[in-house]
């Protein structure tokens, strides 16, 4: 059982489907022959049908192919964590980043510039440096926004797997249950739904200029969850080709949970996007929140170095 | 007395060099460093995004997205790299032509920068 054996508790569903079809219906005085062998060869059709139903689910991304990129980001945040509210603002699967001791020259540059009043050096000083630890802190909780995508992308996979083990091993045991007095009716919950909510917390905090960029990701899970609670279905039926109906229902209602959740992913990541740019289009011209501005300095020659600079001494 | 301005100025020379050999450099290289491990989390990502066409094609909806994001970020740290490392070439160009002209500063910014080992 489980999602590993998914093709085999398919496989079990079509026989014990066949096994029970074939005597649901006997032939009578009311029933003609012709009816029994249409009704026994539409069980057959439609139990040889189940296990196309949930091959393509075998192919679902494996949730752990996220852990790669994941890592990748986690070193990321490493590098931009300057030392001060260093904990994933977002992700519940989240962990302290220690500050990054190669960002503190960044400190001693301020000082070895200090003496220079040239307008580049100052512009590098108050456009530059001053705004450059809110800067690296910005770039930060976007890499952390990044990453927890990317822990939803692998939570909601990983439920999806489960549902669809779920509704096939549920399938299973109405099945088995037919011939007895009591039917193993079964609810299947679509835990896909909120799935994501188990990784990105909501961020109330008062976090600096990103926050209304990086609250539209965290806002994504509280969202789903708030707003509705899991959806359910059930296998059941009076005869085999209802049961297996149910079957394809509560299937299709996945795939149905499945995009819808991965739309929300995606217009959370849209949001963010969009913040950035309305964040750049409506800011001063001079300041950007997630990219320190390229200072005059850096484009400074030989011949304009000496007024770029100045000398106070 | 001039030897004094001369010995002021390659302090201030010398701090103005060893910003921008030294410490600018050391963060662009924590910049490059961090843009190259998010492109290589797009890499990896590529390939998890990968599912049966019936999911929404064969990336899904939301990989688009999050490799816009992904490169818009990506731009941010490079662009921050490139600003600081090239600053540091400008500092350390000043160092050198305020040197070439001040021969007593100049004496001054090259022990300062043998003794530190600021090469």
């Amino acid at each position: 059982m489980g999602f590993e054996n998914l093709m085999q508790t398919a496989a079990a569903i079509r026989s014990k489907a066949i096994e029970i079809g074939k005597n649901e219906i006997q032939e009578s005085d009311e029933i003609p022959k012709e009816w029994v062998e249409a009704w026994r060869a539409d069980v057959e059709r439609k139990a040889n049908a189940v296990a196309g139903k949930f091959q393509p689910f075998t192919e679902l991304p494996d949730p752990a192919k996220f852990n790669g990129a994941i890592a990748e980001l986690q070193r990321v945040m490493g590098k931009l964590s300057s030392g001060q509210d260093t904990s994933d603002p977002i992700s519940r699967n989240g962990r302290v980043y220690p500050a990054n001791v190669a960002m503190t020259k960044m400190d001693s540059v301020k000082g070895d510039v200090q003496g220079w009043s040239g307008r580049a050096a100052q512009e590098f000083i108050t456009k530059f440096l001053t705004p450059f630890p809110a800067v690296m802190h910005n770039q930060f909780l976007l890499v952390a926004a990044l990453k927890a995508a990317l822990e939803a992308e692998q939570a909601m996979w990983k439920a999806s797997r489960e549902d669809i083990a779920s509704i096939a091993e549920a399938t299973l045991k109405y099945l088995e249950s037919m011939r007895g007095c009591s039917k193993n009716q079964a609810v299947i919950v679509f835990t896909v739904i909120a799935s994501i909510c188990a990784v990105l917390t909501s961020s109330g905090g008062a976090l600096p200029i990103a926050i209304t960029a990086i609250g539209a990701v965290a806002s994504a899970g509280a969202d789903i969850v708030g707003l509705e609670s899991a959806p359910k279905t059930q296998i059941d039926g009076m005869y085999v080709v209802m049961v297996l109906a149910s079957m394809e229902k509560a299937i299709n209602q996945l795939v149905e949970k499945i995009m819808y959740t991965e739309n929300r992913i995606k217009s959370a990541v849209a949001n963010i996007s969009d913040q950035i740019h309305s964040a750049q289009s409506s800011s001063n011209p001079d300041q950007h929140s997630f990219c320190a501005r390229r200072p005059s300095l850096a484009d400074a020659s030989r011949g304009s170095i000496r007024h770029d600079l100045g000398y106070t001494g | 007395m001039p030897g004094d301005r001369g010995v002021t100025l390659g302090l201030d020379l010398w701090e103005l060099y060893r910003a921008g050999k030294q410490s600018l450099p050391a963060v662009a290289t924590e910049y490059y460093d961090a843009g190259f491990h998010v492109g290589r989390a797009g890499s990896f990502a590529e390939e998890a995004f990968t599912r049966p066409a019936m999911f929404g094609g064969s990336q899904g909806p939301a990989c688009g997205e999050w490799m816009e994001l992904m490169g818009t970020i990506m731009k941010f740290l490079g662009d921050t790299g490139e600003a600081l490392d090239d600053t540091g070439a400008a500092l350390v160009m000043a160092a050198n032509t305020y040197a070439e002209t001040d021969r007593a500063a100049g004496r001054e910014l090259q022990r300062l920068i043998t003794e530190h080992h600021t090469e």
